[in-house]
């Protein structure tokens, strides 16, 4: 499928260095070429996993539009999975990497495009990435967070929603992204760079498809010029990412009736106003959802410093223990020095001591 | 607190020693100019007890590691009718226990920060110390071998 081109063309620098050593051009990649021409080895299978996997965390924004029943969609909908994901998350990152997989049972049969798109080879999966099917909004993303210990996942992944979020909502999240996201040594996934960011969040969604990824290569800081993607089937999604953002949505805006009820943006949220919130509002999702994430980015900040910190007190310890045997050590050989000296006549010590400073 | 320790081991010995006894390396203190910020070491002592001492709180590695957490239960929304008296003892209950969790958990926390800090202090003030000491020796043996050069060896 075309689609292992494109993941092929992923360079990804920062991610493992060792691992990076693709013999393509990123330029050419940004564009999907098919790779007739240069080397062609099929991109998954070969490959370390780590290119993959560095890949399938971009994937990891996959269209659950084929496993979510438009009718049940609303914003009750929404909150539920929020709850249940932060269990998920709690429970995930206790119990480890080995619950991974079994987060990504979805309730549909993974028969939509969307599903075939995650089935087809380009991932090899390795499932310490979980990139398969780990769709829908942060919570399923946490395990993986955990494991991976990857901050700048989370956006990526938030954005993922539904397809029939209002193109409003859309687009407000993409304008949610001007996240920076930290980066700390440890994970090794950098990617999430602002610049790639920037562009609408759809472009992840688009990506998923097995359509270009060319919008995600952190390496580069503009994402190039948005040649439309391949007519990859995208009912999710509308057009590919452009750099208008509503030529985005426009597919979607105008066969998508506005499922959000209630209020939409002139609920009763305005400012920070505590009584009388629209929680159908457009505006309230936005906010809970930035705040979601700022928290999650927030804790793990501090629990990152934490870890450090326990890290340091327990390597200074044992330096320190270290230094006091060897001041210890030191001071007894010059108390024997010293008495040695006292031994000696004083006149002949006297004489050599003149001599030195 | 008054941090200003006597140096140990640069103490001279009575004549008739001549070898130092060893001093116990954990005795051996460095004086380490340490004053933690007043406020910090305010949230880090529980007010009914001694305020935390960096110098004598040490952390076993046990207590270092990380707990992690294990079998949180789902949360399952109640609907209104189900929420009896019951219920909201329960529910008070487990919001005090919460409470005191995190206040216990961000207690350690900053007695863990003030102790990083400490020790780095105390571990500089350390080195410096080997690096004195090693400097004095040298100096001796410098000495001894001026006047080895002359009397012969000892």
């Amino acid at each position: 499928m075309e689609s292992a081109d494109f993941y092929e063309a992923e360079p990804r620098p920062p991610m493992s260095s060792h691992l990076q050593s693709p013999p393509h051009a990123p330029s050419n990649a940004a564009f999907g070429f098919p790779r007739g021409a240069g080397p062609a080895p099929p991109p998954a299978p070969p490959a370390a996993p780590e290119p993959l996997g560095g890949i399938c965390e971009h994937e990891t924004s996959i269209d659950i539009s084929a496993y979510i029943d438009p009718a049940a969609f609303n914003d009750e909908f929404l909150a539920d999975l929020f709850q249940h994901n932060r269990q998920q998350e709690k429970a995930k990152a206790a119990a480890g990497p080995a619950s991974g997989s079994s987060d990504f049972d979805y309730p549909g049969a993974p028969a939509g495009p969307g599903g075939a798109v995650m089935s087809a080879g380009a991932h090899g999966p390795p499932p310490g990435y979980g990139c398969p099917a780990t769709g829908y909004l942060d919570g399923r993303l946490e395990p993986l967070y955990e494991r991976v210990g990857a901050p700048a996942l989370r956006p990526l992944v938030i954005k993922q929603e539904p397809r029939e979020e209002d193109e409003a909502k859309q687009l407000a999240l993409a304008g949610l992204f001007p996240y920076q996201p930290p980066p700390p040594p440890p994970p090794p996934h950098p990617h999430a760079s602002p610049a790639h960011l920037a562009a609408p969040h759809l472009q992840f969604q688009i990506a998923h498809c097995g359509q270009t990824t060319m919008h995600l290569q952190p390496g580069h800081p503009t994402p190039p010029p948005t040649p439309v993607p391949s007519p990859h089937p995208a009912p999710a999604l509308g057009a590919a990412g452009l750099p208008g953002p509503g030529g985005a949505l426009k597919g979607l805006a105008g066969t998508h009736p506005d499922l959000r009820t209630g209020g939409g943006g002139g609920g009763a949220g305005a400012g920070k106003a505590k009584k009388s919130v629209d929680k159908n509002s457009n505006e309230y999702r936005v906010r809970r959802e930035r705040n979601n994430i700022a928290v999650r980015k927030s804790r793990d900040k501090a629990k990152q410093r934490n870890v450090e910190t326990q890290q340091k007190v327990l390597e200074l310890t044992s330096d320190n223990d270290r230094l006091r045997k060897r001041v210890e050590q030191l001071s007894r050989e010059l108390d024997t020095l010293r008495g040695i000296f006292r031994q000696l006549p004083e006149s002949s010590l006297v004489k050599a001591m003149g001599n030195c400073a | 607190m008054n941090e200003n320790f006597c140096v140990v081991p640069g103490q001279l010995l009575p004549a008739n020693r001549n070898t130092p006894s060893p001093i116990d390396p954990d005795a051996i203190q460095v004086p380490v100019g340490y004053e933690p910020d007043p406020a910090d070491l305010a949230l880090s002592s529980i007010p009914g007890q001694e305020m935390f001492d960096p110098r004598k709180r040490k952390f076993s590695e046990e207590e270092l590691k990380p707990q992690p957490m294990i079998k949180k239960a789902r949360k399952v929304f109640i609907p209104d009718d189900l929420k009896d008296d019951k219920y909201w003892a329960r529910r008070r209950k487990n919001n005090m226990a919460a409470k005191r969790s995190r206040d216990a958990r961000r207690l350690k926390e900053n007695q863990i920060a003030i102790r990083a800090s400490f020790l780095e202090k105390e571990n500089s003030a350390l080195r410096q110390e080997v690096a004195d000491l090693r400097k004095e020796l040298g100096k001796c043996k410098n000495i001894l071998a001026k006047y080895e050069a002359r009397h012969g060896p000892l």
